[in-house]
């Protein structure tokens, strides 16, 4: 199991840790419901230094990633971010990624941890005849994120550039706790956020820097346990969960991320799945009932199972308990009464709206 | 120190033994360890249990936990109030916090149970 720069930061803070990805990472400090309630009412710093990131850099950057992602690249400005998914040629989804534009032949790339290599060799594979090259710099780079209403208060004290000028979905190069970094108005948590790029040597340094400007702004470490909470309730799928070879992006709800109007692995088929409409699709659910839905859990309709549940929790924020999952296309209108079977116990569920949460401002 | 009249199991559940009734729960270590509890699951009177076998489910925010019997016997007694108050297994795991009571088939099998002193040290290794 690998081990992020900042494993003694979660020993020191008494973290529980569990490998996920091949990494063995914190899962929970205080206590899931409390850490989620502290990103969504204060501010919450995360350890991401498992995610893969690259860069992929050439003449011919752009016209491969073009190629490889199902997301259109040369619409992008500078210094713009977009979500994208790498798709085999059957459509079916590899991982789900952001794509960062430096500039015409410098793009970085975060990835999911447990994909980090597959998507290497991908990328490597379908940039083909283009002048490009990619560079894996998971482990020369560290990433954390800040995440809730108090993110830009303690993360600005630190910088020379003004994060009031950074947009969602923007980042920017900017000197910072004495030294050059990437920093992006992103997360995965449905709160305003930063996700922070940096030298893997200061990994410890900026943590404790921004632990220390965040105090007065209730600033506290989250572990992967909240983060799941966070992004479910925010309605943002997870590979492994929501999307995965199983899965095309249509009957995912990720459409609006697949520009069928440009070439790229797997436009066809995926032009016969919009084509044809999804034979199933993926929906929200809230389930009251005492038990909490998981991944597994069979969906029924009458005592026929319809679906799995693909993810499952009790929403703090919500206080229910809420699961996504795929059912027939028949079955996801809004309202639509099923069942979840947990072991022996039944208890209803019910097909509602994505996302579960929204923030208000 | 944790009491030293119960016996442990490596899984975290403890059980007295008084007249031939055994009362078992789950260690403050366990209740700590699986925080934010949201669903206990028991057997019912009459109903019976099998030592080193599951007799019921304790579910937190994180995950679902399978509760194993120290002893086989007959549930004679379940603590039916634990289950809408769960707050009361953090504030007193060893006393209000007890699951259910059985009727030991093999009072025994109790004694290649750990004592407090090897519960501690399993303690440690975690």
């Amino acid at each position: 199991m690998k081990a992020t720069p900042l494993a003694s930061v979660h020993e020191a803070l008494g973290a529980r840790m569990i490998d996920f990805g091949g990494w063995n990472m914190p899962v929970q400090y205080k206590g899931i419901l409390e850490e989620v309630e502290t990103v969504r009412n204060r501010a919450g710093l995360f350890d991401l230094c498992h995610m893969g990131r690259f860069w992929i850099e050439g003449t011919g950057a752009e016209a491969g990633l073009q190629a490889t992602l199902t997301n259109d690249v040369t619409t992008m400005k500078e210094g713009q971010i977009r979500y994208s998914l790498l798709c085999d040629a059957q459509g079916k989804i590899l991982d789900d990624i952001l794509v960062y534009k430096a500039n015409r032949e410098r793009f970085f790339m975060v990835v999911n941890a447990s994909n980090t290599e597959k998507d290497f060799t991908w990328i490597q594979k379908s940039l083909g005849g283009q002048d490009a090259t990619v560079r894996d710099e998971t482990e020369s780079l560290a990433m954390i994120a800040l995440q809730g209403k108090g993110s830009a208060a303690t993360l600005q004290p630190h910088l020379e550039g003004d994060l009031g000028d950074l947009k969602y979905y923007r980042f920017f190069a900017t000197k910072g706790f004495g030294f050059e970094l990437l920093v992006s108005r992103t997360g995965y948590t449905g709160e305003d956020g930063f996700e922070l790029y940096y030298p893997v040597a200061e990994a410890e340094a900026v943590w404790n820097a921004l632990m220390e400007s965040g105090r007065e702004h209730g600033l506290e470490p989250i572990g992967l346990g909240a983060r799941d909470t966070l992004r479910l309730e925010a309605g943002m799928p997870l590979y492994g969960h929501e999307i995965s070879a199983d899965h095309d992006p249509i009957e995912a709800g990720l459409g609006w991320a697949v520009k069928l109007d440009k070439d790229f692995i797997g436009r066809d088929a995926l032009q016969k799945v919009k084509e044809a409409g999804p034979s199933r699709r993926l929906c929200g659910f809230v389930s009251d009932g005492q038990r909490i839905p998981r991944q597994g859990h069979a969906i029924l309709e009458g005592d026929e199972v319809v679906g799995e549940v693909c993810s499952g929790t009790l929403s703090p924020t919500l206080d229910r308990r809420i699961a996504t999952g795929y059912v027939p296309t028949r079955l996801a209108e809004t309202g639509t009464k099923l069942a979840l079977q947990i072991r022996k116990d039944r208890q209803p569920l019910e097909v509602v709206p994505l996302p579960f949460y929204k923030r208000s401002s | 120190m944790r009491p030293d009249d119960l016996r442990y199991l490596e899984s975290h559940e403890w059980v007295r033994l008084q007249d031939g009734m055994a009362t078992i729960g789950i260690t403050d270590y366990a209740v700590e360890h699986l925080n934010d509890l949201v669903f206990l699951d028991l057997p019912s009177v009459g109903d019976e249990v099998t030592r080193g076998e599951s007799f019921g489910e304790i579910e937190s925010v994180k995950a679902v936990s399978e509760l194993y019997s120290p002893v086989s016997g007959e549930v004679v007694e379940v603590n039916e109030p634990l289950k809408e108050n769960l707050d009361q297994l953090a504030q007193d795991a060893f006393g209000g916090g007890w699951m259910i009571k059985v009727k030991a088939s093999d009072p025994s099998e109790l004694e290649s149970l750990l004592d407090a002193a090897a519960y501690e040290k399993v303690l440690e290794k975690e």
